[in-house]
């Protein structure tokens, strides 16, 4: 063959298999590549309502857009027994929203989950008791709902750290126990349960209420979760998200109704039938409540050390899990500067 | 008199009184017609209410018994089978069969399943016989109880499990079904140590009661909506509602206050009704009563509804009124109208008589009223102006004669009066001049001179009194002066007689202050007599001026035979007697300041004048100054003698 | 003028106050009418009060004093003021009036 025939085939080789390689590590790069925007599996803890505002405005607004985002939101359904901390380890989505005391007691027994952003700062959870109760104490060998799926580990904390004997008894979905007086009292959140109680039965006096807010158990709740291999492929994508996240719920909290429109546009399209305006308002309000930190602020920041560690031995001491695990394996926060400021979009 | 000062109108007047009458009428009448109206609408509406509200509860009552009816059907059919199941508590297939029977048999149940506690069936986690009907209307039957359908923390599984009580649950869609809404009976089967072991349940569709609610309308815009135990809508005219609010979130959300009270009751099975106030939409009214699953019906009416018929009434009835009230307006106007008529007529009558048509003919008023009495009132005045005017013009007569008569009466006296200058132009040695400025047109002062034997003769007087008396004692006097002095021997002589003449016979009483004198041409000496006269003022060649001394005696005319004393004096020649009557020194100014004798006195010392005529001039300009235009009230007289 | 008469026994007492002139002759001619005639004709006048009087007014004094001697009676006038005097000297009427 003729040198320079072979000289060409072998450069034009190269240039493709080059090409070849570029256009794979660009599909690398940018990771499952849709366009120009990077798709991410997201699952919320729950079904569509208000609770998710400011990741619903991101996505109508366009801020994952602008960040280079194409999220796709995955709804858990209101009887499934699947468990979004499960789909993240499977696999299955990418990131989900969690109560931080699920995630770590999860990652403590091996589960890969990071937090990536924390957006309640307090505890939303309640208790609703028939007759007046002054202390969690009183719950003593009275017939409590909870929640069949997830927050056992609250459930167990409180019963092993208030020494008491509470007949939990499970219910999947709504207040219809309480109303139907077929429980002593039970726990609800702040955000849902609470305000369907309120709509199904009228004002609960505050003396038949405790607001774990205001006790030793008021841990933060909500926030973005991932998993550490995630983290470590596509750190940009993460910040990214929580990025989008935050200008979301800040735009949220300065856009109620316009807010509203999109949550109620959402259940429309998510075919959620059972809810009305009102209440999502309702929600919404509360949940922008407890994003509030102890200084009035909207801070978004991860839990401190000291809450960590504190939280965690008390999970230890009550033998609830059975090993630590670091801060730093937790809690991923490279932004903390930037995400004091809002990210600019204050 | 021919000219008539104004001329009443006779337009806009009468139609404005008519209008103003008719108004007071028009707003009298039609706030009594209101104030009655509104009472009557107000009771009338209350009783309307009233009536509405016993209807629409004894529709509620019987929509309510309806539906506890067939509730109580699906209960029962349930209840019946239950010793059926204890019976059969081993046998898998009876089980199955006895949910088939129950499902076939009842028309109204569409489901049916037997769920038994965990491990109780034969140490089974899940055993739950199930039939339903299916899309075919063939009946299926299943496990119900799968991993993904844990049915123990279900609800109707779990409360009655824990109560211990039948439970009808909450409504939900049917998801297998065509989205038809249903709810579920609960009725827990209890073993002998009283716990719950297992559950049959039935299925009721609610078409049947969502219908029969959505029927209901006792009035053309009232509605009934149901609300399930927990306050969620099941059956409302706003469909949107269904399943998606509680009866207390859609009063948060609307803000209706009253709905969330009542709400709160229905929650609580309550009975009641209550009016609650819809900004913007009127009054609306809620009946509602619960069921018998304490779920619980309500029905809504308003205001329009019930007393829109008594709106139209209403409006018909206003209607009718304002006509009434226009026709009573116009009837009224005229009515006015024509009993005023005569004012019109009185009105061209009154116009006639300004014109001086005195004789006028009034109309006549026939009705015994106030046109009557204005009538009489008219004529009587009407006399009186003709009457008035006759004296008028008789006193007008009567004053033109004396006027004139008064007239003459003046130039007479006047003419008594020497009024030529100088009276001696022969004589060279005496100078005599004088005014005489009545205050009326006839007056009281004289004087008089005349010269005999180459003596001259004066006198000057005031008589007590103005006018034509006055002016006729005067005339008498001065006859008398020259009757008498032609062959008086004194000044005193003089007087005297003439105190007698004019005295004797003097019934008027009045009299005469009189100063009369005889100077002797040729030596200067004078003779003279003063009757309660004002001396008079002597001024000597040098300018020095001095009153006379003089005897007062007696004024003339009083006392017949008064001797009265004379006086004599003598002049040098050059020398000025100047006599005046008390009008001069009692002339006042504004201030009512007199002249008085100093200011007479001073004026003399301090003038000279060359004539008796230069002097009276200057005087009377004097006087003129300080009276400063102050009406005269007497005589002003003044007689200068100069002996040169 | 004020006239104010007062009958004790057989004599008028007569207070008089004011000015006596043209403005009010025939108001105190009227108002002396009940001296004119009757049986008592003794009269005391206190003139005090008098001001002034005019020509006419003595005139009407005059009428008085004639009507009174013809019924047998007299006329006295007391406290008379000095100006007033003055005229009824001048004219001599001190002379017919009995003047205190």
């Amino acid at each position: 063959m003729n040198q320079t025939l072979k000289s060409c085939l072998y450069i034009v080789t190269l240039l493709a298999v080059m090409l070849c390689s570029f256009e794979c590590f660009a599909q690398e790069a940018s990771g499952r590549s849709n366009g120009n925007l990077t798709k991410v599996r997201f699952m919320p803890n729950w079904m569509p309502q208000a609770q998710f505002a400011g990741y619903f405005a991101a996505k109508e607004l366009g801020y994952f857009e602008d960040e280079g985002l194409d999220v796709e939101f995955n709804f858990i359904s209101q009887t499934s027994t699947k468990n979004p901390i499960d789909m993240l380890e499977q696999g299955e989505v990418d990131i989900i929203t969690n109560l931080f005391v699920s995630a770590m007691v999860a990652a403590t027994r091996g589960c890969d989950i990071v937090n990536i952003l924390q957006t309640s700062q307090k505890s939303a959870l309640m208790v609703v008791s028939r007759d007046s109760l002054n202390s969690l104490e009183q719950l003593s060998e009275m017939n409590v709902g909870c929640w069949r799926a997830g927050y056992y580990e609250i459930i167990d904390l409180i019963t092993l750290g208030e020494g008491i004997f509470i007949n939990w008894i499970p219910f999947i979905t709504g207040i219809n126990l309480y109303v139907f007086g077929a429980v002593d009292a039970i726990l609800c959140y702040s955000y849902s349960e609470y305000i369907q109680l309120m709509l199904s039965v009228g004002k609960i006096p505050e003396e038949r209420i405790i607001r774990m807010e205001n006790t030793e158990y008021n841990f933060p709740e909500d926030g973005l979760y991932t998993s550490s291999t995630f983290l470590k492929e596509h750190p940009e994508v993460a910040e990214a998200f929580v990025k989008a996240s935050v200008r979301g719920w800040l735009w949220v909290a300065n856009n109620r109704d316009k807010a509203l429109d999109i949550v109620m546009d959402v259940l429309e399209k998510s075919n959620v039938q059972n809810s009305n305006r009102y209440f999502q308002g309702q929600m919404l309000d509360e949940v922008l409540r407890l994003q509030y930190d102890n200084q009035g602020r909207r801070s978004f920041q991860p839990i401190s050390v000291y809450d960590y560690s504190k939280i965690i031995m008390e999970f230890r001491r009550n033998e609830l899990i059975d090993r630590y695990i670091e801060f730093s394996k937790m809690i991923w926060c490279p932004y903390r500067k930037e995400l004091a400021k809002g990210f600019g979009y204050e | 008199m021919s000219n008539p000062m104004f001329k009443i109108k006779i337009s806009g007047n009468q139609e404005s009184l008519g209008s103003r009458i008719s108004f007071s009428v028009l707003a009298v009448a039609g706030a009594i017609f209101l104030a009655a109206l509104v009472v009557v609408m107000y009771y009338s509406n209350s009783f309307l209410i009233e009536d509405a509200k016993q209807n629409v509860s004894n529709q509620l009552t019987i929509a309510a018994s309806s539906i506890d009816h067939n509730l109580l059907a699906v209960e029962t059919a349930i209840e019946n089978n239950e010793w059926l199941v204890m019976n059969s508590l081993d046998d898998e297939e009876k089980l199955y069969e006895i949910t088939r029977k129950i499902v076939s048999d009842n028309e109204e149940i569409c489901g049916c399943a037997i769920a038994f506690k965990p491990y109780y069936f034969q140490r089974r986690y899940f055993f739950s016989p199930y039939s339903y009907v299916g899309a075919d209307s063939l009946i299926y039957s299943k496990q119900l109880g799968t991993e993904d359908y844990d049915y123990q923390f279900m609800d109707w599984f779990q409360i009655p499990f824990l109560l211990r009580k039948p439970v009808w649950s909450e409504p939900y869609f049917d998801e297998g079904g065509a989205d038809v809404v249903m709810a579920t009976y609960s009725y827990p089967l209890i073993d002998t140590w009283g716990d719950v072991f297992a559950v049959m349940t039935a299925d009721y569709p609610l078409t049947g009661i969502v219908d029969l609610v959505n029927q209901i309308h006792p009035y053309e815009n009232s509605f009934a909506f149901l609300v399930s135990r927990n306050g969620t809508y099941v059956a409302h005219k706003d469909t949107s509602l269904i399943f998606t609010h509680t009866v207390l979130s859609n009063a948060l959300d609307q803000g209706y206050n009253e709905l969330y009270e009542a709400g709160l009751d229905m929650l609580n099975s309550g009975i009641g009704y209550r009016e609650m106030r819809m900004k913007g939409e009127g009054n609306k009214y809620l009946s509602y009563m619960p069921l018998h699953n304490k779920w619980s019906m309500a029905i809504v009416n308003s205001d329009m509804d019930v007393l829109g018929r008594s709106y139209i009434m209403l409006f018909i009835i206003i209607a009718l009124m304002v006509f009434g009230l226009v026709l009573l307006y116009i009837f009224t106007r005229q009515s006015v109208k024509k009993k005023l008529q005569p004012l019109v007529l009185f009105t061209e009558a009154a116009n006639e008589v300004a014109k001086g048509d005195f004789k006028y003919a009034l109309p006549e008023v026939k009705t015994k009223d106030e046109m009557r009495t204005l009538r009489d009132s008219f004529a009587y005045m009407q006399d009186s102006i003709v009457k008035y005017i006759a004296d008028l013009k008789e006193t007008m007569g009567a004053k033109e004669r004396i006027e004139s008569e008064l007239r003459i009466a003046a130039d007479i006296q006047r003419g008594m009066v020497p009024s030529v200058f100088p009276p001696f132009p022969e004589r060279n040695d005496l100078d005599i001049f004088a005014v005489l400025s009545p205050a009326k047109e006839v007056g009281g002062d004289l004087y008089d001179y005349f010269i005999r034997d180459n003596k001259f003769y004066f006198t000057i007087g005031d008589v007590s009194g103005k006018g034509v008396p006055a002016a006729i004692f005067m005339a008498i006097a001065r006859s008398a002066f020259r009757y008498i002095g032609a062959s008086a021997e004194s000044a005193s002589d003089l007087m005297t007689k003439l105190n007698d003449s004019i005295s004797q016979g003097n019934q008027s009483n009045m009299f005469i202050t009189m100063f009369a004198g005889i100077l002797d041409l040729a030596t200067g000496d004078i003779q003279f007599c003063n009757a309660g006269h004002n001396p008079g003022v002597l001024i000597s060649p040098d300018g020095k001026a001095e009153y006379v001394e003089v005897k007062n005696n007696l004024v003339v005319g009083v006392m017949d035979g008064f001797p009265f004393s004379g006086q004599s004096m003598k002049i040098e020649r050059g020398s000025t007697l100047l006599l005046y009557t008390d009008g001069v020194t009692e002339a006042e100014n504004s201030v009512k300041e007199l002249y008085s004798e100093e200011r007479l006195q001073a004026f003399c010392s301090n003038n000279s004048f060359d004539t008796g005529e230069e002097l009276i001039g200057a005087l009377v300009a004097d006087i003129k100054k300080f009276t400063n235009g102050e009406d005269q009230n007497d005589d002003i007289t003044i007689l200068t003698i100069k002996l040169k | 003028m004020d006239v104010t008469i007062k009958t004790e026994g057989n004599k008028h007492f007569v207070t008089l106050n004011g000015r006596l002139d043209t403005t009010n002759i025939q108001q105190f001619t009227e108002d002396i009418a009940p001296l004119m005639s009757g049986e008592i004709a003794n009269i005391e006048i206190d003139c005090s009060g008098m001001s002034y009087t005019s020509s006419q007014g003595l005139r009407s004094f005059l009428t008085l004093q004639k009507s009174a001697e013809s019924r047998g009676g007299s006329v006295v006038m007391t406290k008379m003021q000095p100006n007033v005097k003055q005229v009824f000297d001048i004219t001599g009427f001190s002379n017919i009036f009995k003047i205190i």
